[in-house]
């Protein structure tokens, strides 16, 4: 598609430290936000980062594939959130007890600021100290902080929506570190169509959750 | 001519397209799959493999190998015997999912997934081998989690824990293929040990790994756990033997055989405990399996042919038991809506065959004689009693664990309501009568006279030598 690689042109001045920061923003956002847009407007933005340091791994076409799999994630998880919060909307009653509060992350801001602190500290002694293979130094930095990121998130909450952005994270930073490793079609076909299953199945969990307590209580009606 | 690996992947593609609109009529699209299954599966096990043969209108030949995306498929006589056992397998669960329905979605996702298993069996590269035994796992989590919204923890560890896992998986292969290109270059031995030792542990359940295990036989429908614990299982322990036999340098590091012996023993123990004090049915069938698993992989740590056909039979005879409990607690939990301990007062006189299913599947599981599951068991004991009789009392009390537990939830089940209610007087499908009295045929069956399993165990694992 043209217009994406002419939009790829334009943001190439961010390959490099701009995007790794971006990433690190992104993941923290991610992980420290209990706002379902905000966390997922950092999962778009994360996803057009990761292909933009994709480029510099993978041949472009392949690179684009990275995108086009985000742009596909966020609309569908946009989706499922809005038809949760819209199904709780039309059956609130004021008369009745309320519904459970849509799902937020379990732990306290503090508490998930203070365990961003600590991945960030653990990135800077593990990248310098352990490189990844076949890729830039910087890349190598922002793969521990996605990956760290993720695996923190799936630590600190259950709920799948919040779950899925952290492993949707994770794979993200691993995926980043893979295009180093491996170039094949194949490969990085089947990875997306992965990627794309696992964003349907975060999207049909975080209904089933979501709308729960509102067919438990018609059940009850 | 139709090549194997083709009609292998694509019938149950095309056979899950056909019956998803259908999804509704449980009946019809069970008894579709389970007629797929049951074609494949005898195709698997009787047509030669290296010969064509002519199946009504159509030439096939099950060996041919096919280029897929310059990636070769090929039906070896291990992938053979253990698809055609997967595939005959998925058509008895699908026959009886058919009588006591599993969720609208079993049928056709549980068909895709037997898609993506066959393509991991027969795709010859661990990073392919991987990558579509994780599509599988993602298709089966929509069929594990179903129509249910009380909880969503079984499919989402089951996800995520597997997610988790292809990483390892995938700097492993790469690291293979960079030896394979360049053999004469060091190859980072503990680095790839490491990295196995940790993707095997998550695939394999093994502690700390185990908790997708539990949360799935909680959440998941019966029978598809029963299809998901023994199919999932064969695939990996058939990445495992190709692995070290195109690897066999792999072995000279002890980490990956010690990790499985050392973390199948604690598995074991864990297993047997945790099913000692459960309180509802779900959990037990978990840390039933768990148990099982952890004798499994102890089996195969020993890194020996006999260890890998105590651990292919035991996986075998725990399909029967996890089939035959399946249908029990299914039936059970389609009336009452819940499997708790606490809830289950009266359910002996309310289902009477539904409760003897459950539990003789359940002490199946523990191996106890005379069911099935004591054969594989059996073989386990003999396996280890020459030079590790502690750990022989160990299985043997890990076993007991999860039979107490069974004896537990029975003395729930045969407990009486402070007062009738009028739910406990609605009498037992006929047809769950039906399918209850053949599981426990099959069960008792397979008890007395096991060499139907061990011809295919024997027959697996003589195509797959341990190096």
């Amino acid at each position: 598609m043209p217009v994406l690689v002419e939009f790829l042109e334009k943001l190439s001045f961010l390959v490099g430290t701009p995007a790794v920061a971006g990433l690190a923003l992104t993941a923290s956002l991610i992980v420290v936000s209990g706002d379902w847009r905000l966390s997922l407007l950092a999962l778009l933005v994360q996803y057009v980062l990761a292909g933009l340091l994709s480029t510099r791994l993978l041949p472009l076409q392949l690179a684009q594939i990275k995108i086009y799999v985000g742009l596909l994630t966020c609309p569908m998880l946009y989706w499922a959130a809005r038809r949760v919060v819209w199904m709780r909307k039309r059956h609130h009653r004021p008369e009745d007890p309320p519904l459970p509060p849509w799902p937020a992350l379990t732990m306290g801001l503090p508490f998930r600021v203070l365990g961003m602190v600590l991945i960030g500290l653990a990135v800077y002694a593990l990248g310098p100290t352990y490189p990844l293979p076949q890729v830039p130094g910087e890349i190598g930095l922002a793969c521990y902080w996605l990956g760290l990121a993720g695996l923190l998130g799936l630590i600190l909450t259950d709920e799948p929506f919040q779950a899925g952005l952290a492993l949707l994270t994770f794979l993200t930073g691993f995926e980043l570190f893979y295009a180093g490793l491996e170039s094949s079609l194949l490969a990085t076909g089947l990875l997306a169509i992965g990627h794309l299953l696992l964003v349907l199945i975060v999207a049909y969990l975080t209904i089933a959750r979501g709308v729960g307590p509102v067919i438990s209580r018609e059940a009850s009606e | 001519m139709i090549a194997g690996p083709l009609l292998l992947i694509s019938l149950p593609l095309i056979a899950a397209a056909v019956i998803y609109p259908f999804r509704r009529w449980s009946l019809l699209t069970a008894t579709i799959a389970a007629a797929t299954s049951l074609f494949l599966g005898l195709a698997c096990l009787r047509l030669p493999l290296d010969a064509p043969s002519t199946l009504w209108r159509w030439t096939v030949q099950l060996g041919q190998p096919v280029i897929v995306l310059g990636r070769e498929l090929a039906l070896q006589p291990a992938g053979a015997s253990v698809l055609g056992f997967t595939f005959l397998l998925s058509a008895v669960i699908f026959l009886l999912a058919g009588v006591i329905p599993q969720g609208h979605l079993f049928p056709p996702m549980s068909l895709t997934v037997l898609s993506m298993i066959g393509a991991s069996i027969l795709v010859r590269h661990p990073l392919f081998t991987v990558l579509a035994l994780w599509l599988a796992v993602i298709l089966a989590a929509f069929f594990v989690q179903g129509d249910r919204h009380d909880s969503v923890r079984g499919a989402l560890r089951y996800v995520t824990m597997h997610t988790l896992a292809i990483a390892p998986f995938l700097v492993t292969s790469w690291l293979l293929d960079l030896h394979l290109e360049n053999p004469d270059s060091v190859a980072p031995l503990r680095t790839l040990t490491i990295l196995l030792t940790l993707g095997f542990g998550i695939l394999l359940a093994i502690v700390p790994f185990h908790g997708w295990i539990t949360a799935v036989a909680k959440d998941a429908p019966p029978l598809g756990s029963a299809l998901l614990f023994t199919v999932e299982n064969l695939a990996v322990l058939l990445l495992l033997s190709d692995l070290v036999q195109r690897h066999p340098w792999l072995l000279e590091d002890p980490l990956l055989l010690q990790g499985l012996t050392w973390g199948g023993l604690l598995t074991l123990m864990l297993g047997g405990i945790m099913a000692w004090v459960q309180q509802d049915f779900g959990h037990l069938l978990g840390y039933g399996t768990l148990s099982d698993m952890g004798g499994m992989l102890m089996a195969l740590g020993t890194g020996t042919e006999l260890g890998m056909q105590a651990a292919v039979t035991l996986i075998l005879f725990r399909a029967v038991s996890l089939v035959v409990t399946g249908v029990g607690l299914s039936a059970i939990r389609r009336q009452r809506s819940s499997d708790a301990f606490s809830d289950m007062e009266g359910v002996a006189r309310q289902q009477p065959l539904s409760t003897v299913t459950l539990i003789l599947g359940g002490l199946s599981l523990a191996g106890l004689p005379p069911l099935a599951g004591f054969a594989g068991r059996w073989q386990l004991l003999n396996f280890f009693a020459p030079e590790h009789t502690n750990w022989c009392w160990l299985i043997f009390l890990a076993g007991w664990g999860v039979a107490f537990g069974y004896l537990r939830g029975l003395r729930a089940a045969l407990s009486s309501p402070p007062e009738p209610k009028e739910h406990t007087s609605s009498p037992e499908p006929l047809i769950s009568i039906i399918a209850a009295i053949a599981t426990i045929t099959l069960a008792a069956a397979l008890g007395f006279n096991p060499r139907p399993i061990l011809t295919l165990t024997a027959r697996i694992v003589t195509a797959l030598p341990m190096p």
